[in-house]
């Protein structure tokens, strides 16, 4: 019987263990310029930052005024794995400029392989960007 | 105190129902909620996905792609600033799919995009055979042309300096019961003085799958 109840609460800890590891994958890991022209990673999903990590960001303008921005992301994994990504862009206030054209964007990377995602600010307003990354395919 | 032992048979029988139980919690507690109606972020990732056919995130991702494409390549700034910006017209979306929908659910998003740029503004008072995108507005410029003595289809400000033409195709095949789908938007900027494209682009957005699900 005692071995019974041992059994029993194994497979309790291991049914919640799962569940906080699937709830664990829906985080996001933040990507922000530094004013010394770096890059900050917020990393809260280590599952996600091995198969999207920022290996350089550069940063430029176009047509004129409008800044443009180039993020690089490796992954470490040895198969091809999926993540998605949004760019957010802010004016020199802080406050958040919408876009009709804002959206999450899906992306298939090889195995040991670097893919550059970009944006282009939405207006000449923009001063500040932001990049959240998202998990879409867990191994769990 | 002596405690009867369940037998071999029984014990395992007991394991399976918990695991069956522990199993079903589980899923309840990360599944159970998904049938209720709710909002969803229309920019997120979480909306349903139909492999055959197009949603308001494919609309999306083709404005973005596109839109970014012109901007990036700079030929706004060639004829437009933030202080007098060039006038555009936009023809209507040729659908070359299968699909019924609005066309202006990508067009609108690419004009918010340019507009949102300072060097273009879009004509709504003029168009082709006199058929103006916004006749109230039309109707008020011809009242004011009037009392200036003027004839308002013959202002300058009514003639677009750049206009857009976009196409809709659509490439669909079948295997081992899934289908995948291609759309592809192409579209072509215009300079009307010289009568040439200065600007083309394509964005492409293809799904695969056997049934619609939620996200990516």
């Amino acid at each position: 019987m005692h071995s019974l109840l041992q059994q029993l609460s194994t497979t309790l800890l291991l049914s919640i263990g799962a569940m906080i590891a699937l709830t664990g994958c829906k985080t996001t890991n933040v990507v922000n310029p530094t004013a010394t022209g770096g890059f900050e990673q917020i990393i809260t999903n280590g599952w996600l930052k091995s198969k999207a990590s920022v290996v350089s960001v550069h940063e430029g303008v176009v047509n004129g005024d409008m800044k443009k921005v180039a993020v690089a992301l490796f992954s470490d994994q040895n198969t091809q794995q999926y993540f998605s990504y949004k760019f957010e862009w802010f004016d020199s206030n802080g406050m958040p400029i919408p876009s009709a054209t804002q959206v999450t964007t899906g992306v298939v990377i090889q195995a040991k392989d670097t893919v550059t995602v970009t944006s282009v600010a939405p207006s000449a307003n923009a001063a500040r960007w932001t990049l959240k990354l998202y998990d879409t395919q867990h191994p769990l | 105190m002596h405690t009867p032992r369940l037998p071999l048979v029984s014990r395992n029988q007991a394991l399976r129902t918990s695991c069956a139980i522990a199993a079903a919690l589980a899923l309840a507690s990360t599944l159970g909620c998904q049938n209720n109606s709710r909002y969803v972020n229309t920019s997120g990732n979480d909306v349903i996905v139909d492999a055959g056919k197009m949603n308001v995130q494919d609309w999306a991702l083709l404005a973005d792609q596109c839109t970014q494409s012109m901007i990036s390549a700079g030929v706004l700034q060639r004829y437009g600033d933030q202080t007098k910006p060039a006038g555009m017209l936009l023809n209507a979306l040729v659908n070359e799919t299968t699909e019924q929908f609005d066309g202006d659910a990508i067009l609108k998003k690419i004009r918010i995009a340019l507009l949102n740029t300072g060097r273009v503004e879009v004509i709504m008072t003029a168009g082709p055979g006199g058929r103006a995108e916004d006749p109230i507005a039309q109707n008020a410029q011809q009242s004011k042309a009037m009392m200036n003595g003027s004839d308002n289809q013959l202002l300058a400000k009514n003639t677009p300096d750049l206009t857009l033409t976009a196409k809709l195709l659509q490439n669909q095949t079948r295997a081992s019961g899934d289908t995948q789908t291609a759309y592809i938007l192409q579209m072509t900027l215009t300079d009307t003085d010289s009568g040439r494209g200065i600007w083309e682009g394509e964005a492409n957005v293809m799904k695969r799958g056997g049934k619609s699900t939620i996200g990516f």
